[in-house]
């Protein structure tokens, strides 16, 4: 796929539609400041859903009534692909937990005509709700799959709205949404932080999704701070690591660790395209 | 529609589409009007009027003349998101000898006696799609009268400052504070 | 878990006693308001988060957790990262807790029956008139039945004291109970409390049907184990998974293993017999045993090819299997699920447990360790009634000798119970039923007083984790916000009524807090009380290493008694064979009124909301039927619908049916959604146990006609099917 490599390389300094020049990851200046990330180990994951509803319930997302479902129009920021390889006795089901990669040069960002969602010097793709059109641009321009229209207001039954978030707005009709990062959780570290007068720790800031993960599949860190247990790991098992759909040339936050499979049969050299979920 | 625009050159259209999406959905007919509003929020900032409360609280009695210190009463600025209201008790600690005679007091005498909750008007509030955080501001020796005007000085408070987010933006570009959209928006 | 000294875990109820809230998410005209407190509740500050300790769950789940409350309202559920059981860890049903608590259709006052029975008319009373008919039902009764859920501690004592007190008894409904494997391990291991599965240190686990990474027993414990064992120290676990129908576990493990129904047991021997004839483990692991148990040459009757035929394992997979097994140790066999749910279930769980005493991994690191007792001070987690036992209660029912009076808590067996026990005729026998919890259920739907019970979250009590991990663990309860209905606890109702009517034989409390604050005074001794009731309050209980037992050195069992599993049916009739079995969110139905958790996707299918049957491609292409289709699911013993959902990993013949749904009673989103495998389930047992052999119904399939899209979250066609793709996979270690 030389020709999307490529593609990506001259979108490095892409001009968008309101004809300024959207920099770049290194011009933004990730590599001395923090950049947010996310290690990913398919090895560890079971696809047991518990980051899906730790999500739901952080973010205020609203529910995913049967007929949104059926509608395709389910809203999971955090969501587990499951993938069948094989017939029967040999068929093989794979998880991967998909959510918004927080790409350095992310196809959404350069594609929004108000700037509503942007890259932030920490190294995350931001939706700024109320700026928000509801073009929808950004989410045909993304790979992943993972920005979602509100095609609703979404609705609580009182006293449901009893649990919700109040760090995290109610999106309402109209407009995209994706994975935060839960910044309102780095925002609350950040802020106690600085009240108590130090730096954050390394793996204070914890998502949700991570947060809740049985088996540590999931871990938070800032991808540039080398002391980072992720950071570490991802060092360690370069080997098995790699980002989703890396040809596009977005250049993810999330790190993947491979699926260790002892009995797998590899082809080598299968980066073909291919269409994304949804 | 574009005359209406015309008139309001401060405000561009990308600024009313800023202000649309979340709470307003924003139809391409109504982004004049909104214009309209906002170039009066930003413009005319000040004249808000105070609310009435339901007890007559005078601030300049108790931060002006008798100095008492905004974190005295309001005990959360320095630590955390709100910077809280003082509970009934707290006003009881003084005005169970203080002024008892005062009919106002007689009115929080009357909360005290009856466990209820006094429920003040609120003067300031930033929409739902903004984050405010009082702690850091504080530390970053920003003094109360900044945004909330000279208190000491006011029998009834009401806000000084439009508090939009241009007003914000401007404090924050000249002191040099983060103007990353993530760092105010929810 | 550097979030624990930041948080404010705050103790008690101290913050909860203020006057009034700021309400941060309501209605705009609450917004131009700021309520001052009258008394400012120590820590609390409008829009500041406060953490509190508890559990989420009456039941013994072994999860403590940490609920985010603000402003009095609770908002986020979270690991307790201090409590050993879930190392901050959750699994999805935990954390709809909250969901559960704001549930719009939570029972909100008492209600007394008007119609039939089941027929779901009711009256609104007060309280004070609630308890009255219960008080008054109660002084006239010569015997009571109290059925609960799974609960443990001080509420299992009370629950259990009580039933005594008034002639009566305890009976404890699990909907698929636990009780196969709790003799399995009696039997297999001579120990009294389930063992603690060294997941992390172990090399290698062979799992014949037990689904421990979803719902089996303490699935969070499991998991935490679980991501060590993969890549948490240097050589990667394997895990073998053997059954009818791949669970999560199954997609999970690096060989999965289809055995026909009811076989498991015989596959375990052939495992045991080529370790033997192999050499694969030390002659000195495994000659005694092997004796104990009927000697070699009753092992030999299993060898590979003698039952690769009545497994549908090939020869050489089986001798895989032994091999890579036996070379990858330390590390443990385990049964359950339908291994477990046949009708030699116990066999099948002795054949298995001979595999660890084979490979010489009972008790030792990497195995399966066993739990110390419990203090004489701690009451016993309560072990579930079985099937059985529990049927041949109704049948008495039925017969014309039943109780005066039942009190159904948090136990739902005339959902869960097939049809063909009768369950709900024989609670009809029952003059006088008294439902307490949170939501309706179909067996609330036949009481004749209901009473809302308190949320978890609102109430006090204490619970002790089975399976313990490895330790001596009480875990803690505490109200995290007030009540936001009049509903009270399980414990205060029965304290209540006991005071009242039999006063002499009362416990000395007078409060659920009385109670579990007097207990834990008795476990917890010396020094303070005060001070370390605080502790154990913040840290959501407490734990300390203790004395173990030791396992008996071999199953106490015979070979020659592994028998051939019954089914309900000859297989001319009914064909098709059913496995039901609990996803990772609907479990055994309990809290389908969640709606978080009726849409959280099943792993497998993807699937949510509804009822679906997975199906081999060739079983369909037999049937006629393709995905969606509406088939109905015909047993000799009732009947259902389902949706087709086409499973590459489905064997040809099995159905998969997901338990959970079909529910008549229990909210907007529960009520008539999907269909209830378990209703038609034959009523056979485990011989030797008791419990409900729950895959042992055979069953076929006739389409209606009827097509329903699946509310599915899977792409199809799956254009992106090539795996390799998204997931890329390498085979070194």
């Amino acid at each position: 796929m030389s020709s999307s490599a490529n593609e990506a390389a001259s979108r490095a300094s892409a001009v968008s539609s309101m004809g300024q020049t959207i920099p770049t990851d290194a011009e933004v200046g990730h590599p001395e400041g923090v950049r947010w990330g996310m290690v990913v180990d398919l090895d560890r994951c079971t696809g047991c859903q518990a980051c899906v509803v730790a999500c739901q319930a952080e973010n205020n997302i609203a529910l995913n009534e049967e007929q949104r479902v059926l509608e395709r129009r389910a809203k999971t920021w955090i969501r587990i692909e499951r993938y069948w390889e094989g017939e029967f006795p040999n068929a093989k089901a794979r998880f991967i937990p998909v959510l918004c990669q927080h790409c350095g040069n992310a196809p959404c960002e350069t594609v929004c005509p108000v700037w509503a969602t942007y890259h932030n010097n920490e190294g995350l793709n931001v939706q700024v709700y109320n700026r928000c059109i509801g073009t929808r641009f950004c989410a045909n321009g993304c790979p992943y799959s993972v920005r979602y229209f509100n095609f609703w207001n979404p609705e609580w039954p009182e006293p449901m709205n009893n649990q919700l978030n109040p760090d995290v707005t109610v999106r309402t009709k109209g407009i995209i949404e994706k994975c935060t990062f839960c910044i309102q959780r780095i925002n609350r570290v950040q802020v106690t932080a600085k009240t108590e007068g130090r730096e954050i720790r390394s793996g204070e800031v914890q998502p949700a999704c991570a947060q809740s993960c049985p088996t540590s599949a999931l871990v938070f860190c800032d991808l540039n701070d080398p002391e980072s247990a992720p950071a570490q790991l991802a060092e360690a098992e370069a080997g098995r690591s790699y980002t989703l759909l890396e040809h596009f040339g977005t250049d993810p936050g999330i790190i993947y660790l491979k699926k260790v499979d002892p009995h797998a049969e590899l082809e080598e050299d299968s980066h073909a395209p291919v269409e994304t979920h949804a | 529609m574009q005359h209406l625009t015309a008139l309001l050159p401060r405000v561009t259209l990308k600024q009313a589409l800023i202000v649309g999406g979340a709470t307003t959905p924003l139809l391409a007919g109504g982004a004049g009007v909104l214009a309209i509003l906002l170039y009066l929020m930003a413009a005319g900032g000040t004249a808000t009027p105070a609310p009435e409360q339901p007890i007559a609280f005078d601030h300049s009695v108790h931060a002006g003349d008798a100095a008492i210190p905004c974190e005295f009463c309001h005990r959360g600025v320095g630590s955390q998101a709100a910077a809280t209201v003082p509970s009934v008790e707290q006003c009881m600690f003084c005005h169970s000898v203080v002024k008892t005679d005062s009919p106002q007091i007689q009115l929080l005498q009357a909360h005290w006696d009856t466990n209820t909750p006094v429920n003040w008007a609120r003067v300031h509030r930033v929409p739902d799609h903004v984050r405010f955080v009082h702690a850091p501001h504080i530390q970053a020796g920003v003094a109360c009268e900044t945004c909330h005007g000279d208190v000491a000085s006011m029998e009834e408070v009401k806000q000084v400052r439009s508090l939009a987010m241009g007003d914000c933006q401007g404090c924050h570009r000249e002191n040099s504070a983060s103007l990353d959209c993530a760092t105010c928006h929810k | 878990m550097s979030g624990l000294g930041r948080r404010r875990f705050l103790v008690g109820s101290a913050a909860l006693a203020g006057g009034a809230t700021v309400v941060a998410c309501a209605a705009p005209e609450r917004e131009s308001q700021v309520q001052s407190f009258v008394l400012q509740p120590e820590l609390s500050l409008p829009g500041q988060e406060l953490w509190f300790a508890t559990t989420c769950a009456h039941s013994s789940c072994g999860n403590s957790v940490v609920v985010r409350t603000i402003d009095g309202r609770a908002k986020k559920v979270e690991g307790n990262p201090a409590f050993p059981v879930n190392q901050g860890k959750l699994n999805v049903r935990s954390q709809a807790g909250v969901q559960s608590l704001y549930h719009p259709d939570r029972l909100t006052v008492p209600r007394r029956r008007r119609g039939l029975r089941g027929a779901n008319e009711f009256e609104d009373l007060e309280w004070p008139a609630g308890l009255d008919l219960l008080t008054e039902k109660m002084s006239e009764a010569r015997s009571v039945v109290v059925i609960t859920g799974p609960i443990s501690g001080t509420r299992a004592r009370i629950a259990r004291d009580f039933a005594t007190a008034f002639g009566g008894e305890h009976v404890v409904y699990e909907t698929l109970e636990s009780t196969v494997w709790r003799k399995t391990v009696q039997d297999g291991l001579g120990a009294r409390r389930l063992p603690y599965l060294d997941i992390a240190n172990a090399h290698s686990i062979l799992s014949f049907g037990a689904d421990f990474l979803s719902t089996w027993l303490s699935p969070t414990q499991y998991g935490v184990g679980y991501g060590e064992f993969r890549q948490g120290h240097g050589e990667r676990g394997r895990l073998i998974q053997v059954e009818p129908r791949m669970s999560l576990t199954g997609a999970n493990a690096d060989s999965w293993v289809y055995v026909h129904p009811g076989q498991e047991g015989a596959l375990a021997l052939s495992i045991a017999q080529v370790i033997a004839a192999e050499g694969l483990a030390p002659p000195d692991n495994w000659f005694n045993v092997v004796s104990q148990v009927g000697g070699l040459d009753a092992l030999n009757a299993y060898a590979p090819d003698r039952v690769s035929q009545r497994t549908g394992v090939p020869v050489e997979r089986i001798q895989e299997i032994a091999r890579e097994f036996a070379s990858h140790q330390p590390g443990f066999a385990i049964a359950g699920g339908p291994a477990l749910a046949s009708t030699n279930g116990l066999d099948n769980g002795l054949a298995a447990m001979l595999l660890n005493h084979m490979v010489g991994s009972v008790g030792q690191p990497g195995g399966l360790l066993p739990n110390p007792d419990l203090r004489s001070s701690v009451t016993p987690p309560t072990e579930p009634t079985s099937f059985a036992d529990l049927a041949g209660r109704g049948n008495t029912w039925l017969e014309g000798d039943p109780p005066d009076v039942a009190i159904v808590f948090e136990a739902d067996p005339v959902y869960g119970m097939p049809d063909a026990t009768r369950f709900a005729d024989a609670l009809g026998k029952i003059p006088f039923v008294v439902g307490i919890g949170t939501i309706m259920n179909e067996t609330l739907g036949h009481a004749d007083l209901v009473l809302p019970s308190t949320h978890a979250f609102e109430e006090w009590g204490d619970y002790v984790p089975d399976p313990a991990p490895r330790q001596h663990v009480v875990g803690l309860q505490q109200p995290v916000v007030r009540p936001t209905t009049s509903g009270r606890s399980f414990g205060d109702i029965l304290l209540t009524l006991w005071h009242d009517l039999r006063p002499n034989l009362a416990p000395p409390w007078d409060t659920m807090r009385d109670a579990v604050r007097a207990n834990a005074a008795e476990v917890f001794r010396g020094g303070d009380f005060e001070e370390r009731w605080v502790e154990l309050l913040k840290n959501g209980g407490g734990w300390n290493d203790d004395w173990a037992p030791e396992f008996r050195s071999s199953p106490n069992w015979h070979i020659n008694l592994l028998a051939e599993p019954a089914f309900s049916d000859n297989g001319v009739e009914f064909p098709l064979h059913v496995i039901p079995f609990e996803g990772v969110a609907l479990g055994g139905g309990d809290e389908t009124a969640n709606p978080w958790l009726q849409a959280t996707p099943d792993p497998i299918s993807t699937a949510t909301w509804t009822t679906w049957v997975e199906m081999n491609p060739s079983t369909a292409a037999a049937l006629n039927v393709s995905r969606g289709d509406v088939v109905r699911i015909e047993t000799a013993h009732g009947e259902f619908e389902a949706g087709v959902y086409i499973s590459p990993a489905a064997a040809p013949g099995v159905l998969g049916v997901p338990i959970g749904q079909g529910h008549t009673f229990g909210g907007r989103w529960r009520e008539d959604r999907g269909s209830n495998v378990l209703a038609s389930l034959a009523p056979l047992t485990v011989a030797g146990a008791g419990g409900l052999a729950w895959a042992a119904t055979r069953a076929r399939v006739r389409p209606t006609g009827d097509y329903r899209q699946l509310p599915t979250i899977e792409v199809l066609p799956n254009a992106r099917n090539d795996v390799e793709e998204v997931i890329v996979q390498i085979t070194n270690e």
